[in-house]
């Protein structure tokens, strides 16, 4: 009697289907997930306050940010924001005393009937400011922001779990180098 | 003569997938390096961004007069004055402290806490992280509307 024998096996290699399956869905998560080449305008380069309480609205379509620094050699703001596609001076009054900062924001709080632009209630402008900036350079900004009709605020800082005081530097504001 | 090579069977199940595995995984290393998941922002936010004693203009009511609770923050001391009705702090615990008994004076006074209009009235030099300081202890105590107002 001829004696039948199991088939023998013959594997090519690693069976890597199921690799391939997860890697996919990693993939399309990763693609969905992440903001590639968005930018909202921050200034990475301005050193932010800690917030130890503070909410995340990253998620909000309708925000502004304005990065707020201390003029070099001088005690006013130096306001820049994303305008236009590119991250630019928005001065409180330019030099033949036209106000940049306020014409934007009122520009999309308000919209642009000639172009068809509605008023915006939800806008937000997001105040990334220096944390060593002086209340009188912050002054004006929030000014200029009151004057074109935005009364939702918001300050941007850095997520810390330690309580505002075990975190800050004590320097008192002066004026820079 | 027997041809033992003809015997031999070639296993190609399909398309050979190393290449599309090294490209998948590339594109995956990058998405992952390049996206930004983790919040690396806080905000903390203001419905008032600054008060009326002349530099804001006047600001609308909607025919309710808001409590009003008026704070004072200076240099005067290290790291930060602040001043809240008779009472002085110069961190965040104690300026937590007095915000809660605030809190606690306008519930016995039967008036609700996130109602009343807080307005930090800063000095010119005061540095943005202690004005959040302020602002923080504040919001954490319980007052939800909190603004800033320039001192004459």
């Amino acid at each position: 009697m001829k004696r039948h024998s199991m088939p023998e096996v013959k594997e090519g290699g690693v069976n890597v289907t199921p690799l391939i399956d997860v890697v996919m869905c990693l993939i399309i998560f990763f693609m969905l997930v992440a903001k590639i080449g968005v930018t909202s305008g921050d200034d990475n380069s301005i050193t932010i306050p800690s917030l130890y309480y503070g909410q995340d609205l990253r998620a909000n379509a309708n925000l502004f940010t304005l990065n707020v620094t201390r003029a070099l050699g001088g005690s006013e703001a130096r306001v820049q924001a994303l305008w236009q596609g590119k991250l630019q001076d928005l001065p409180i009054a330019d030099e033949k005393g036209v106000p940049m900062l306020r014409n934007v924001l009122t520009y999309f709080r308000n919209g642009d009937k000639e172009k068809g632009i509605p008023p915006n209630a939800d806008f937000k402008v997001v105040i990334r400011g220096e944390e060593a900036l002086p209340f009188s350079a912050l002054a004006p900004v929030l000014v200029e922001c009151t004057a074109a009709n935005c009364k939702s605020i918001a300050f941007a800082g850095k997520p810390t779990t330690n309580l505002p005081d075990e975190t800050n530097d004590s320097t008192p504001a002066g004026p820079t180098n | 003569m027997k041809v033992q090579g003809a015997k031999k069977v070639h296993y190609d199940s399909g398309p050979n997938m190393t290449p599309l595995v090294d490209v998948v995984m590339v594109i995956l290393i990058f998405l992952m390096l390049a996206g930004s998941f983790a919040a690396n922002q806080r905000y903390l936010m203001s419905d008032i961004p600054i008060g009326a004693k002349g530099a804001g203009g006047p600001q609308e009511h909607s025919g309710v007069i808001p409590t009003r609770l008026e704070v004072r923050l200076s240099q005067r001391a290290l790291p930060y004055e602040c001043i809240i009705g008779p009472q002085k702090a110069t961190n965040f615990a104690g300026v937590s402290t007095i915000f809660k008994e605030q809190v606690e004076r306008f519930k016995n006074s039967s008036i609700d806490p996130e109602t009343v209009q807080v307005t930090i009235y800063p000095m010119q030099d005061v540095r943005l992280d202690h004005l959040l300081t302020v602002y923080q202890a504040a919001l954490t105590s319980g007052f939800k509307k909190v603004g800033f107002g320039v001192q004459q």
